[in-house]
């Protein structure tokens, strides 16, 4: 997904395309266009904009493919149907934008990852680097006890007028102001969004993030301050932060409300299950799927959103608090308690609509994979590989 | 233009179909021939009208008064899915000429009037079933009605658009009759005169514009419903009676005159006139009601031929300015008619023979040409004749005898029917709007009834205008036709309206001489009528600009 | 920040027109809403009010964030009033006031006009929700079913929108007619739906494709139009209406396609060559292309008569004062006011079929408006053919001739065969039963009506869509039933 030179151009499926004139008309650029037989884009106006791939009422607006050479307008005004698909197409593209397909696919490790089939078709790369969405802070408060070491944030940013919509599980690229040592611009990192698609509160037009303040210790023992983090940590309320994305088109929930979900995390790795936990909790009623969440933190005062996990129902989610640092108490970690809850995990792994997410530092994921392997017995890389092919197994660390 | 026809008979209407059964509810519905127009150029859509339409209705009217007399009640219906009428069609009007737009709006609104007539007098309810949007003509057509049925489909609607689509008003009576008729408070008549979409349902109730609504579900059994309640009320013989036939007028059409039976149009072109002779019957009455039941009963087939005679005038001579009148024969046979007439007052058939009289005499009235009398010897200018010189702007009566002519000099005869049965548009005979303030005079002449009135008498009487000897008839006669010819036609009109009809307003003189009059002056105006108004421009899609000054 | 982007999501009534700020707009809309509601209740998909059904809501007006697919129940669908952004500057784009500013206030002298075009629109809207709502009970799958209700909730939606505007800007007429709209019923016989083909019945699926095919597209046609409007709110509103009114033109184009590849495929499996060996076909459980045909002779022909008279006095009156406009109007390339210009109309005179060269362009733009939906529909038409083709099946579908079946406009008064052949009565009446449906198809076709309600099964007569809705799954539970 990186690296390549190659272009992905935008076409049209004509088999599948009604010629409806809604993508013509929606183009803000008049990169879209018709003659007596197709819909084409014109490669060299397309700025992947992405404007016209929602209102879209067939699906056939949203191809990419990787080609080396654009097909000519003419070709496609000839087409009755796409050509083949090259190869490596990818089923779900991630990003469009090289830097954060880039850090996704870090995140995601080098396994093919499948969104689950019944996810809501993500929005991705709305707004880039050079035209990116302003959103404003409108909240911005610790979670995590003061006092502790661990200085996490909750910090909420606000789109107004902007539309910028995101599922659970997605990302967004946040670029810290002023330039790296050498005048460039600092590299984009990525956030998991932390609140539900439609907002902090239902159909507000915000969302949040989890931030961990970075700040560890170095060699010299000096501590090394984490520049985005502390950028966004010390966020005011009403300021302005540049926002680029949304990312992510795999590591996303299913809607299927009957699903069940077993959530793996650490420290803010549970970012993407806040959203998870949210969105299933407006839905409460709706399904017969429940959310079974395994989440480790050194003591509960390093927690984050211990007091709001609290007040969740039983019924949404299954909560397993787990902690490794209570003075008196022995070291548990997430895999121990995954160990402990072996009855309970064993069928929920065989369910056709269980879908496992792993999501903290990396050494998480051998921990998880082991107690799931301990759990499901030998079969298990055969039934996560067909997990993971089926959409149903995610992994995003850091 | 060909010749416009105002005789037909249901077998040849293309616009109308008169369904009688034999029971006391006939059915006259609306169907109008899109291609079937009177001239070319337009398309009567949506049952739009024009005289050709309003030809065979008026027809209709007629024969139901006549050849139905066991009809008690008349639907009035369109045979068309979702429109009742349109009203009077636009492009007809945009491409007529004055003359023939005021002939036209004339006539269409004597035909109304004839609806109420037989309402009034002939126990005929003619029952409006709109079931579909009536607009403009089309709802003055039903506001002639006496009652009027509108489908509640939450899309049907009466409305009166003229001023604000046309730039014209609802001239066949619509403006006089929502206020004067159904009694609609004069603001919500405002508003409703200036609601293109027109009122519907509840609303239409409410303000009077209709008087029911009904579902789409209750509408067919509701109209026979009302239409056996009003045929149940009549006083007409019913079903079992036989009707009496309106067979086709004799009539001869010439180079300089047109001749029927038993009257006689002469035209002097170059003059500009026509003289009309009515002629007396040529024997004493039939024996008995019975035996006058035919088209060839005098006073039916008089009138018959004079409506004609002054119909084919209006639309198809309109040259001819000033129209003589004249009689001959047999005085005493007239009477005797007369007295039948009134002997046999309660018959169906005279009744329906002294209302069409009275109608055509209003025709006469209403005509706007200069009509003088000249009462000759040999003339019978007696009681229902008499009345032909008393709706004339002048009669001149000779006094005497004439060298080589009659030997008996010229004579009127009163009867009683002039003295009620024959009203004019403002509710008074021709003798109290002749003596107008003086009450005495119609006793004087009441007095007189049945005797001959010489020159005279007749003069010193105010029966005529002037009495001339032979010395000087000749001179005086043809100098008095001549100054007429040449006083502007329009200033003649104008004048002899406002002479005739003195005295109190009725309904009929406002719709005649007010909304009628109003309208010929917006139809003259280029608002209306210019290039750039509203008649032409309509269905171009293009606005009419409109001279804003107000006048 | 243009005008009118942003989505008030708060209150009873999802906006973008600042309704907190119009208090009578909004106290009317309020007062109108329960109403609303009662009226889904009773003449929404019958049967089906609770199930949870994947819908997308329009959310925003903005491409990049309009739309979003969520379970919903219907009743609780979130019907809002959503504008295109304004556009600063608009110039009305034809007719008398051409090069003036577009209206953001409705001209006095125009109101009882555009009143009209909107009850009529807005009329619409509700009656294809009416004539559709037992098709829930019979749906070949799920996905479907929830186009069905899709398509539902979106005219739902498209009456809301009408709704606004009446009550935005027609005062209490306004408001009578918005409560009018929600009285008459489709194919009522005491308040029918104002236009005829809005008054047929919707009885089985294949009509109902062919009816969001080809009915549907009309009222495509007349927003396109609206869409043109110098009256900014209306413009603005049709053209945020047609963002969604693609959809239904999506599900009539491919509920076809997929009847046709179903029967296409069958035929081929089974070794039938001949196409109108009707009776081997219907062996097989799918729907004929010989039935296929006529049921689109009768919608095709029902759906011209909603087009209106060729030659029309309202329409160029509508088009003079700026209301509404020509298909893509600001595409074409003329003088916008056609003052002096005329186009060709098919007219019968004397029981023949002529082309009359003749008539001003100002009247003749329904029959402009229906030429361009005849050539729309054609498109599609030529997408079914091409799936025949490739199954190598001699048959071809064809639209038939304008004259053919009509009821309004020129040709009522006469009858002629699918190419435009002028027949007599007796021909007519011979023929007719091999160009329109017949009792016996539909008999057929509505014992096909099984419904299939397990996730990712379709009935026997129809294939399965090639995407599925916001790229879902083929075993996706588009509804769940259960709740």
């Amino acid at each position: 997904m990186s690296g390549s030179v190659a272009l992905k151009q935008h076409l049209i499926d004509p088999e599948i395309c009604i010629r409806c004139n809604t993508c013509e008309a929606t183009c803000p650029i008049d990169a879209i266009t018709h003659d007596d037989n197709n819909y084409v884009v014109d490669p060299g106006k397309c700025n992947a904009c992405m404007d016209c791939v929602s209102p879209c009422p067939t699906g056939a607006i949203d191809n990419w493919f990787q080609v080396n050479a654009a097909f000519s307008l003419d070709e496609q005004f000839s087409w009755q149907e796409l050509p083949p698909r090259p190869a490596e197409a990818a089923a779900e593209v991630d990003a469009l934008d090289e830097e954060a397909a880039a850090l996704i696919a870090g995140a995601h490790g080098h396994a093919r990852a499948r969104a689950p089939a019944s996810a809501s078709k993500p929005r991705i790369n709305l707004f880039s680097r050079a035209q990116p969405a302003l959103a404003k802070v409108t909240g911005n408060i610790r979670v995590t006890k003061s006092g502790t070491s661990s200085d996490v944030h909750h910090i909420i940013l606000d789109f107004g007028a902007i539309p910028f919509p995101v599922l659970e599980g997605q990302s967004i690229g946040i670029v810290p102001p002023g330039t790296d040592a050498n005048g460039r611009p600092h590299a984009m990192r990525l956030y998991s969004v932390c609140s539900a698609r439609d907002g902090e509160r239902p159909n507000t037009n915000n969302l949040a993030l989890t931030v961990k303040r970075v700040a560890e210790p170095r060699a010299d023992g000096t501590l090394f301050h984490g520049l985005a983090s502390n950028y966004l940590c010390n966020l005011g309320l009403g300021d302005t932060v540049p926002v680029i994305g949304p990312f992510g088109a795999t590591f996303l929930m299913p809607d299927d409300p009957d699903a069940d979900i077993l959530m793996i995390c650490t420290g803010t790795g549970a970012a993407p299950f806040r959203g998870f936990t949210e969105r299933r909790r407006r839905l409460a009623g709706h399904g017969r799927g429940r959310l079974h969440l395994f989440f480790g933190a050194r003591t509960p005062e390093e927690l984050p959103y211990f007091g709001p996990l609290q007040k969740v129902p039983p019924a949404v989610l299954a909560r397993e608090l787990v902690f490794s640092r209570i003075p008196g108490a022995p070291r548990e970690y997430v895999q121990d308690r995954m160990r402990a809850r072996a009855a309970e995990l064993a069928p929920l792994l065989r369910r056709p609509a269980t879908h496992i997410y792993v999501c903290g530092l990396k050494g998480l994921e051998a921990g998880a994979d082991a107690a799931l392997a301990e759990i499901a017995g030998p079969d298990w890389p055969a039934l996560r590989e067909a997990m993971r092919a089926e959409g149903r197994f995610h992994v995003e660390t850091y | 233009m060909d010749r416009i026809d105002f005789q037909t008979e249901p077998a040849r209407y293309r616009h109308w179909r008169l369904v009688c059964d034999g029971g006391p509810v006939a059915q006259l519905v609306l169907d109008v021939d899109p291609a079937g127009g009177l001239m070319e150029g337009y398309e009567l859509k949506l049952n739009s009208y024009d005289l050709g339409v309003d030809i065979e209705l008026a027809d209709a009217i007629q024969r139901l008064r006549f050849e139905h007399p066991e009809v008690g009640a008349v639907v009035l219906r369109s045979g068309k899915e979702g429109v009742f009428c349109a009203g009077a069609n636009i492009r007809m009007l945009g491409k007529s000429s004055h003359g023939h737009k005021v002939n036209f709006c004339k006539f269409t609104n004597e035909t109304r009037c004839g609806i109420e007539d037989a309402s009034a007098n002939s126990g005929l309810t003619f029952i409006a079933a709109i079931g579909g949007t009536a607009a403009g003509g089309g709802y003055e057509l039903a506001l002639a009605t006496g009652h009027i049925m509108l489908v509640d489909d939450r899309r049907s609607a009466v409305a009166l658009p003229e001023t604000p689509l046309l730039a014209v008003l609802p001239g066949t009576g619509g403006l006089t009759r929502v206020t004067d008729k159904r009694r609609v408070r004069r603001d919500r008549a405002d508003l409703f005169c200036s609601t293109e979409e027109g009122v519907r349902g509840r609303r239409a109730v409410e303000w009077r514009l209709v008087d029911e609504v009904v579902p789409p579900s209750a509408w067919e059994a509701r109209v026979a419903e009302r239409a056996r309640e009003a045929a149940a009320r009549s006083d007409r013989p019913g079903p079992g009676t036989r009707g009496v036939a309106l067979t086709p007028i004799e009539r001869r059409f010439a180079e300089n005159g047109v001749t029927y039976g038993c009257v006689g149009v002469a035209f002097d072109r170059t003059a500009g006139r026509a003289t009309i002779t009515v002629a007396a019957p040529a024997g004493l009455p039939p024996p008995d009601a019975e035996a006058a039941r035919s088209a060839d009963f005098w006073p039916l087939r008089m009138a018959r031929e004079l409506d004609d005679a002054l119909l084919h005038l209006r639309l198809n001579e309109p040259e001819l300015g000033l129209l003589v009148l004249r009689t001959e024969g047999d005085a005493a046979a007239v009477l005797a008619h007369d007295a039948f007439l009134e002997a046999h007052a309660a018959d169906w058939f005279i009744r329906e023979v002294r209302h069409n009289l009275k109608r055509v005499l209003k025709r006469l009235d209403l005509t706007s040409r200069s009509l003088v009398a000249l009462i000759e010897p040999g003339s019978c200018f007696a009681g229902t004749l008499a009345e032909l010189a008393f709706a004339a702007d002048r009669s001149v009566m000779l006094a005497g005898t004439r060298a080589g002519g009659s030997n008996t000099p010229a004579a009127i005869a009163l009867s009683p029917l002039n003295f009620g049965p024959y009203p004019m548009s403002n509710g008074l005979t021709r003798l109290q709007a002749r003596f107008w303030g003086e009450p005495e005079s119609v006793e004087a002449a009441r007095a007189r009834i049945g005797e001959p009135i010489e020159a005279e008498a007749a003069e010193a009487m105010g029966l005529v205008t002037l009495a001339f000897d032979e010395t000087d008839w000749d001179d005086e006669v043809r100098i008095m036709l001549e100054e007429r010819a040449s006083f502007s036609p329009d200033a003649l009109t104008a004048m002899e309206a406002n002479l005739r009809f003195v005295g109190p307003e009725t309904m009929e003189t406002r719709i005649f001489g007010r909304l009628t009059a109003w309208q010929n002056w917006v139809f003259q105006r280029a608002n209306a009528a210019g290039e750039q108004g509203a008649l032409k421009m309509y269905g171009s899609g293009v606005q009419p600009s409109f001279d804003r000054q107000r006048v | 920040m243009p005008d009118g982007m942003n989505v008030d999501y708060d209150g009873l009534i999802p906006n973008n027109v600042d309704l907190n700020a119009d208090a009578r707009v909004k106290k009317a809309l309020e007062t109108w809403h329960p109403g609303y509601i009662d009226w889904w209740k009773d003449m929404g998909p019958e049967g089906f009010q609770e199930a949870l059904v994947y819908l997308r809501t329009a959310v925003s007006v903005d491409p990049k964030g309009w739309a979003k697919f969520d379970y919903v129940r219907m009743p609780e669908y979130k019907w809002g009033i959503l504008l295109a952004p304004r556009v600063e500057g608009r110039l009305i784009g034809f007719g008398a006031h051409k090069g003036e500013p577009a209206w953001q206030d409705i001209p006095g002298e125009y109101r009882g006009m555009l009143r009209r075009l909107m009850v009529i629109q807005g009329d619409t809207e509700p009656a294809s929700v009416e004539q559709q709502r037992h098709l829930g009970k019979t749906a070949p799958s799920l996905y479907d079913m929830r186009n069905l209700f899709q398509v539902n909730v979106e005219e739902g939606r498209h009456l809301w929108a009408m709704v606004y505007l009446l009550q935005k800007y027609m005062g209490r007429d306004g408001r009578e007619e918005a409560e009018e709209l929600l009285r008459r019923r489709s194919g009522d016989a005491d308040s029918p739906r104002m236009l005829g083909a809005f008054n047929e019945q919707t009885p089985d699926w294949v009509s109902f494709f062919m009816f969001t095919f080809f009915t549907d597209r009309d009222g495509k046609m007349q927003l396109e139009a609206l869409a043109q409007s110098g009256f900014d709110p209306l413009s603005r509103t049709c053209r945020f209406m047609l963002t969604e009114e693609a959809h239904h033109m999506f599900v009539g184009e491919t509920g076809v396609q997929r009847i046709i590849e179903r029967s296409c495929e069958a035929m081929r499996a089974a070794g039938i060559d001949d196409p109108t060996d009707t009776d081997r076909v219907r062996a097989l459980g799918v729907i004929d292309l010989p039935t296929l045909q006529r049921k689109m002779n009768l919608h095709f022909s029902l759906t011209l008569d909603l087009f209106g008279s060729e030659v029309s006095t309202n329409a160029a009156n509508a088009y003079n004062a700026g209301l509404k406009g020509r298909y893509r109007e600001d595409k074409l390339e003329d003088d916008h006011r056609l003052i002096d210009s005329t186009y060709p109309v098919l007219r019968c005179k004397d029981g023949a079929i002529i082309r009359d060269e003749s008539v001003p362009a100002l009247s003749a733009l329904n029959m402009r408006l229906r030429d361009d939906y005849v050539t729309d529909c054609q498109g599609g038409v030529n997408r079914w053919n091409k799936v025949i083709e490739r199954a190598g099946i001699p048959f071809r579908l064809t639209l038939p001739h304008v004259a053919f079946n009509r009821r309004i406009g020129e040709f009522a008064a006469i009858e002629a065969d699918p190419e435009g052949r002028v027949l007599d009565a007796g021909a007519w009446a011979a023929n007719r039963d091999r160009w329109l449906p017949t009792a016996d198809d539909n008999l057929y076709v509505t014992g096909l009506m099984k419904p299939v309600d397990a996730a990712g099964a379709y009935a026997s007569w129809i294939a399965a869509p090639k995407v599925g809705i916001d790229n879902k799954p083929g075993h996706f539970e588009y509804v769940k039933l259960w709740s």
